[in-house]
């Protein structure tokens, strides 16, 4: 058993790995900075904040996410790529810089057109302006701001393009920016004519050893530390899954016990009357009830049941009433239940039908075999023969979907929960959708991923446990 | 018929199967002919032709304009115009692009059932009106027969071009997973993990083929995959397509070089390439994310909504169950006599596989593609009524439940869109079931 028990966890290990490397590539590509979304309000649009101190801000907050490492272990990069390209601390830069490179694929002749672009900025960024001159400055300087964001050639000549006008044709300009301009133009044709595209078709490998991006974020999820949201008070990720699991446990309990409680009789009903208008109409209606997604079932019932239009039995949405924090225990308890009623039921019927149905087809199985016949034959009644026999080795199989339950609950969560507004995992994943707070999303996702790997394990292993037919040999 | 028996031992088998009746019936005759005999599945069947054709002649059915008129006398095909002109072989004259449709004073005209596109808004009827409240029209044909949503757009029409979206959904998703899930299936099914070998230097070599190959296939055509998913979701499959054929083609380049030192001692040895394990290692990494948050998650780094990149998605995400199926399938048709046959016969296991093998299971896998169809369209359904990865111009029937959430007194909204749903899912898994009682193997014996 033990040797099964290691087998299982040495499978498991890879699986797991995988699964949070997928969730660290998507949280990598999320759109926006995040390093900029981590920051302090004051420091993305306090005006009294100098440039400086908000550049200090930047790195420090990069630095302490690691963002200024390299991304992985290893890098599989092309002979073009800059193995120091992560030291570039702002992330739009770093992206851009990437993309010149796959293009030109000569790293210092880029670098020096961006110094000469960043220094341009700064000039142009103090310069006096006066009012008859203002918009045309202002255009170079949107201008610089853009060319720092653009790689592909036609996009920079246009821009340089308009510079080059606007160096000409304004005053103040041609005194004082024109030296700028012309060395950003000098430069981005140093980086045309000293171009080596064929650097980006040789691969190059770059080993990073254990100071790296992967590596910290997995540390950090070890130690169950998702990051921190970007909103809501910049809470750290755990703390918000642990204050909305409870609920999705609640659903989630509740709904098993209610699932498990109708289809297993369902499911004997069916196997008793087999062949029967019983069994048939009892089929019938739970493949029906099926094919309803459960957000169609979800409206239809908040429509006719929570609405003072037609029928206002339950209450539309969340918790509890108003005030009912006042009130005392039972009462409380009453009003949960009342607002949950709804929401479980929704959440559950898709449970039934589909435990049902396996615990019939498990169960027509077992019935024509052998130690049914025999139990028959020594004369048990049918009710004996289904519950005590058949039942009992026909819920074995039906136990191992209890590991696809957490990823059920939250997936089913993620519309049940947002519908009625019950604040579980679903409805926290939901919320960081709609306000792009990416942290609080990957989060959920490498939690629930990690949390069903291990649910199969335990199931395997309980399985293993409970029936002995299951070889501990193969894995 | 690809069905057809390929060899004398299994033409007996069949022949003690079936009915020794007269002529020996093909497998498809029998097989329709089981289908046809149930009511049920008949129904289901006409269901899901009659959506197909709403689907393929949405237009026809609900249009703002009329199909064809005389207007200041001459006549005109308005409806066939918008198509040329969409096509850029057709200009409409100066007069006719602000044309008033709705209020001209026609000679006569034929307009389609429903005269309201399916994301145009009535002006006269916003704030949700019911189907059966008073209407402010001119005449009864202008009505909104189910109604209007929050800002006036027909619930008719929008059911009617949704089953186009619906059904688009489901046969673009279902074919890409299909396509992945059968190959894969196959594969891991065929060979299983002892049954391809491969030398030593072929290994090796496969895993720096496969290394080079997503370096030239995806590294280096990274900026032209970014740029494609910009232009749209074709050209990002284009693309798409064309990285992973590059990535396969370096990776077998490596392997048939790697021939080249069969002789050599140590690389020559064979070893079992363990294709089942790796294949069914990856169905449980993506068993274990619950597929709807996934989803989420990545539609939450495309910043543009685009219809096409959810039906990619749901396709790239949802083959697992057809690869599972497909992998049962190619357990039994391995040790069919006629693969035995191919492989004395000297045929290369490739071509057993992709020539033989492959077309003789795909018959089941219709079963979880009709299924997976069904999932799809009701995840692409709760998707939309999230309001996620659907543009919000483009009507879907999840789109328009969408719109009952925040307008509870309108019944019409929440009870139209979701029985289409419903009746679409019942109608692809009522078949699927059918299609499973005829053609599933394993239930033949019962």
């Amino acid at each position: 058993m033990l040797k099964y028990i290691l087998r299982r966890l040495l499978v498991l290990t890879p699986t797991l790995l995988a699964i949070l490397l997928i969730t660290f590539v998507i949280s990598r590509n999320t759109p926006g900075d995040p390093v900029y979304r981590e920051l302090d309000a004051q420091f993305r649009e306090g005006s009294h904040v100098t440039p400086e101190r908000k550049d200090q801000e930047y790195a420090r907050v990069s630095h302490a996410r690691g963002y200024d490492l390299p991304t992985f272990y290893v890098s599989l990069t092309s002979l073009a790529y800059p193995d120091t390209l992560h030291r570039v601390l702002d992330l739009s830069d770093r992206a851009n810089l990437a993309e010149m490179v796959s293009i030109y694929g000569n790293w210092e002749s880029i670098v020096s057109y961006y110094r000469q672009l960043k220094k341009g900025l700064l000039r142009i960024r103090s310069h006096k302006m006066p009012p008859d001159q203002k918009d045309s400055i202002l255009e170079a300087q949107v201008t610089i701001e853009q060319l720092l964001k653009v790689a592909k050639r036609p996009e920079i000549e246009y821009r340089l393009q308009i510079l080059e006008t606007l160096s000409q044709s304004v005053p103040l300009l041609v005194d004082s920016m024109q030296s700028e301009f012309y060395g950003i133009q000098g430069s981005f044709g140093a980086v045309l004519e000293t171009q080596s595209t064929w650097k980006n078709y040789v691969p190059t490998l770059h080993f990073h050893g254990l100071h790296n991006q992967f590596h910290q974020w997995l540390m950090g999820v070890l130690r169950l530390d998702f990051g921190r949201s970007y909103s809501d008070g910049k809470r750290p990720v755990f703390t918000l899954i642990k204050e909305a699991l409870p609920w999705t446990m609640v659903m989630g309990f509740f709904s098993f016990v209610l699932s498990y409680m109708i289809a297993i009789p369902l499911g004997v009903y069916g196997v008793r009357k087999r062949n029967q208008w019983q069994d048939r109409t009892v089929t019938i209606s739970l493949f029906l009830l099926h094919s309803i997604p459960s957000f169609v079932a979800a409206m239809l019932v908040m429509t006719f049941l929570c609405n003072p239009a037609y029928l206002q039995l339950f209450p539309t949405t969340g918790l509890s009433s108003d005030g009912a924090e006042l009130w005392p225990l039972g009462y409380r308890l009453v009003d949960y239940a009342h607002h949950l009623t709804l929401p479980i039921l929704i959440f559950s019927y898709g449970g039934v039908t589909f435990v049902s149905r396996q615990m019939r087809g498990g169960m027509m199985e077992s019935i024509q075999s052998d130690y049914v016949r025999t139990a028959r034959a020594k004369g048990l009644s049918e009710h004996t023969v289904v519950w005590r026999h058949v039942v009992r080795n026909s819920i074995l199989p039906i136990l191992t979907h209890l590991a696809g339950l957490f990823p059920a609950l939250v997936a089913g969560g993620v519309i049940t929960e947002s519908i009625f507004s019950i604040p579980g995992m679903g409805l926290l994943t939901i919320g960081a959708l709609g306000s792009y707070d990416h942290p609080v999303t990957i989060g959920v996702l490498t939690l629930t991923a990690s949390a069903t790997l291990f649910g199969i394990f335990v199931t395997d292993i309980l399985t293993a446990w409970a029936d002995p037919r299951i070889s501990f040999v193969e894995a | 018929m690809m069905q057809q028996p390929d060899n004398e031992a299994e033409l007996d088998a069949v022949e003690m199967d079936g009915p020794i009746l007269g002529a020996p019936q093909s497998f498809w005759a029998s097989a329709r002919e089981r289908f046809r005999k149930n009511q049920v599945n008949m129904i289901a069947l006409r269901f899901l032709l009659f959506l197909v054709t709403v689907a393929l002649l949405a237009d026809f059915i609900a249009y703002d304009k009329p199909l064809i008129c005389k207007l200041d006398g001459v006549v005109e095909f308005p409806l066939f115009g918008d198509y040329l002109s969409d096509l850029g072989l057709y200009k409409r004259p100066v007069e006719r692009i602000h044309q008033d449709w709705r209020q001209a004073k026609y000679d006569w005209a034929i307009w389609p059932l429903v005269r309201y596109k399916a994301n145009q808004i009535d002006y006269d009827n916003q704030r949700l009106t019911g189907p059966f409240a008073v209407q402010r029209m001119s005449s009864w044909k202008w009505r909104h027969f189910l109604g209007t949503g929050r800002d006036g757009r027909d619930v008719l029409s929008g059911l009617i071009h949704g089953t186009r979206i619906a059904l688009t959904i489901g046969f673009i998703a279902m074919g890409i997973a299909g396509f992945i899930g059968i190959i894969l299936g196959a594969v891991a099914g065929f060979w299983g993990d002892e049954r391809w070998q491969l030398h030593l230097g072929g290994i090796l070599f496969g895993i720096l083929g496969l290394i080079l190959g997503f370096f030239y296939g995806f590294q280096v055509r990274s900026y032209v995959l970014r740029d494609a998913l910009v232009n749209g979701a074709a050209s990002f499959l284009g693309q798409l397509l064309l990285s992973f054929l590059i990535m396969i083609g370096v990776t077998v380049l490596f392997v048939q070089f790697s021939k080249l030192f069969k002789r050599v001692p140590i690389l020559g040895k064979r070893y079992n390439v363990w294709v089942d394990i790796i294949i069914s290692r990856v169905i449980e990494i993506k068993t274990a994310i619950p597929t709807i948050l996934l989803i989420i998650t990545i539609m939450s780094l495309v910043e543009k909504k685009n219809i096409y990149f959810v039906m990619v998605i749901i396709g790239l995400l949802g083959w697992m169950g057809v690869a599972r199926f497909m992998k049962g399938e190619m357990l039994r048709t391995r040790s069919m006599a006629y693969i035995e046959a191919a492989r004395s016969m000297g045929l290369s296991e490739v071509r057993i596989l992709f020539r033989h093998a492959i077309p003789n299971s795909l018959t089941p896998v219709l079963i979880v593609l009709t299924f997976g169809i069904a999932g799809a369209i009701s995840l692409e359904a709760s998707l939309s009524f999230l309001g996620i990865g659907v543009p919000d111009d483009v009507v879907t029937w999840g789109g328009m439940l969408r719109e009952a959430r925040s307008s509870q007194s309108a019944w019409w909204l929440a009870v139209f869109p979701g029985l289409a749903i419903f009746l679409t899912v019942t109608a692809l898994n009522l078949v699927g079931e059918g299609l499973r009682d005829v053609l599933d193997p394993r239930l033949r014996h019962e």
